[in-house]
């Protein structure tokens, strides 16, 4: 991915430092502990400063889009976003 | 190997492979278990200038099932967190370390721990000290002293450390893996060769470390510290993985990302269940399950390929294993569902009827006075399969058991071969130059690379 393309993309899902609850930090500087097991539902899935956020495309024919953010994974459906990046691929 | 390298994805990712695992009631501190697992295989002891270090985009975690359903009821979660005192140096350390503190150490690790009980996920301790590795006697001079200052204490009641620390694993990997030969058995097998003595293809390497010392009593379900061996409330199931983060995006600067949700990449239970007993295209999809997904490979359990292997490789030798065409109940029981009381006297580490691999220990089983390194096998109850000890010879007790020394356990019917009981890599604790320790973190001082360069 281009910086471009990955720095626009981010930059146009408005996703700031400001908007973007922190997660604990502690002395150390290491990350307070935001989820559990793999497998296992997320807990507090908060996304954390200067984590970035990726859409996932995991199914071109029907839409289906996986985007990650902290710990947070939603999947929804939207043809019309799927249709606009694999135009915005293809030039 | 136990599991090191043993699935093709996670060969290709040894900070998050996990070799070993141990689970044991503490032979000083008996009110206690401690569980060790172990990553970062095969590490040689002069590899700088980047040393060997746990990855911080990893989640280790060692899990604690006292129910019997293979799912965690208590988690321990370590996170690490590398810090670089001086980026302009390419040296690990710029002069002798005496001390965690010390400012001739550039390259530190730290690390906190979770502990994840059903609802409730607490921080026990942040900012806790990795040892250096052990690179040689002018760098890590006094390397104990190091390792038993990142031993720490937490006001919880566990004691920690996560670290560098000796191979304690013994095996004949190039035996082993030459077609299953066994030395000093060679002169038996299919292909044969004059017989000669076991070599110790682990030793003089390191691995990475994280061990926890735990109060009996906060591992049980219903709180109390074991004492009766026939309780069902004395065994726990333990387990080990590590998780990465769904996705990471490398930019042009070099540096990389991580994102979504943790997927578990290495998964370890009973050892060698992943290596032996999972076939090669299975392999990597067990890493990424739990144990209570594991009744889809009770087949390669009850029917398991190295048992076929065996008396092909050994014309003559197994004729009474090669008959056997029941299914193996006796490895089910010791791998999937713990061992039933009324089987062996005075035992059982049973957790139901909920196929899983995980290491199964009995916690009302107090430590030996004196040890057997073949645990059960030997009449050791304290010894594998009841948990694991740093020292029990794995390989053997497992080359035992699937060659047919534990169908009796389960069908009396039976007699195994007179080779069966015989089997041995040829090797024991002593196949290892640096020896296990009496107190924690029990695993020995790790090599160092000035007298360990290859």
């Amino acid at each position: 991915m281009s910086k471009l393309s990955r720095r626009s993309f981010l930059a146009r899902t408005a996703v700031t430092a400001a908007a973007v609850t922190g997660g604990a930090v502690t002395l150390a500087g290491i990350e307070a502990p935001a989820l559990v097991a793999a497998g296992s539902r997320p807990r507090s899935p908060r996304p954390t400063r200067g984590d970035v956020l990726v859409a996932h495309v995991r199914n071109i024919s029907t839409g289906e889009v996986a985007v990650l953010m902290g710990t947070r994974e939603v999947v929804y459906r939207d043809r019309n976003l799927v249709a606009h990046l694999l135009a915005a691929v293809r030039g | 190997m136990s599991s090191h390298r043993e699935a093709p994805g996670i060969s290709k990712d040894p900070v998050a492979d996990n070799t070993d695992l141990y689970a044991f009631v503490s032979p000083d501190a008996p009110d206690t278990v401690t569980l060790i697992a172990n990553y970062l295989p095969l590490q040689g002891p002069a590899g700088g200038p980047n040393f060997y270090e746990f990855g911080d985009d990893v989640l280790y975690q060692i899990y604690v099932d006292n129910d019997g359903d293979g799912r965690p009821d208590i988690t321990y979660q370590f996170r690490f967190q590398t810090q670089l005192r001086n980026p302009n140096t390419f040296l690990y350390n710029t002069g002798p370390i005496a001390s965690l503190n010390d400012p001739n150490w550039n390259r530190r690790q730290f690390y906190s721990v979770t502990r994840v009980q059903g609802e409730d996920e607490r921080v026990l301790a942040t900012g806790l000290s990795s040892p250096p590795c052990n690179i040689g006697p002018r760098s890590t001079p006094n390397y104990p002293a190091l390792a038993g200052a990142a031993v720490h204490h937490l006001s919880s009641g566990e004691t920690v450390f996560a670290g560098q620390r000796a191979e304690e694993f013994y095996v004949d990997l190039g035996a082993v893996f030459d077609l299953a030969v066994l030395r000093p058995f060679e002169n038996l097998h299919l292909i044969p060769t004059p017989a000669t003595p076991g070599v110790n293809a682990t030793n003089r390497l390191n691995v990475h470390s994280i061990a926890i010392k735990v109060p009996r009593a906060s591992l049980t379900r219903d709180g109390s510290s074991p004492t009766d061996p026939s309780r069902a409330s004395s065994v726990i199931g333990v387990w080990a993985a590590a998780s990465r983060r769904r996705a990471k995006i490398r930019d042009d600067e070099g540096d990389a990302d991580d994102t979504g949700a943790w997927v578990q990449v290495s998964r370890l239970g009973n050892p060698l269940f992943n290596e032996v007993i999972v076939p090669m295209g299975s392999k990597d999809r067990w890493n990424a399950l739990a144990p209570s997904a594991d009744n889809q490979f009770a087949g390669d359990v009850l029917h398991p390929e190295l048992a076929r292997l065996l008396p092909v490789l050994y014309p003559g030798v197994f004729p009474n294993l090669a008959a056997y065409g029941k299914d193996r109940a006796d490895l089910a029981a010791i791998l999937l569902t713990g061992i039933p009381p009324g089987i062996i006297p005075g035992f059982q580490n049973f957790t139901g009827t909920t196929q899983a691999d995980m290491l199964r220990l009995n916690m009302a089983v107090p430590p030996g006075s004196s040890n057997n390194i073949l645990g059960i096998l030997g009449g050791d109850l304290a010894g594998f399969p009841n948990g694991r000890r740093v020292f029990d010879d794995i390989v053997a007790i497992e080359l035992r058991a699937v060659a047919g020394v534990t169908i009796p356990l389960v069908d009396h019917t039976f007699t195994p071969d007179g080779a069966a009981s015989l089997l041995t890599s040829g090797l024991s604790p002593a196949s290892v130059n640096s020896p296990s320790l009496s107190s924690f973190p029990y695993l020995g001082v790790p090599y160092d690379g000035f007298d360990n360069p290859s």
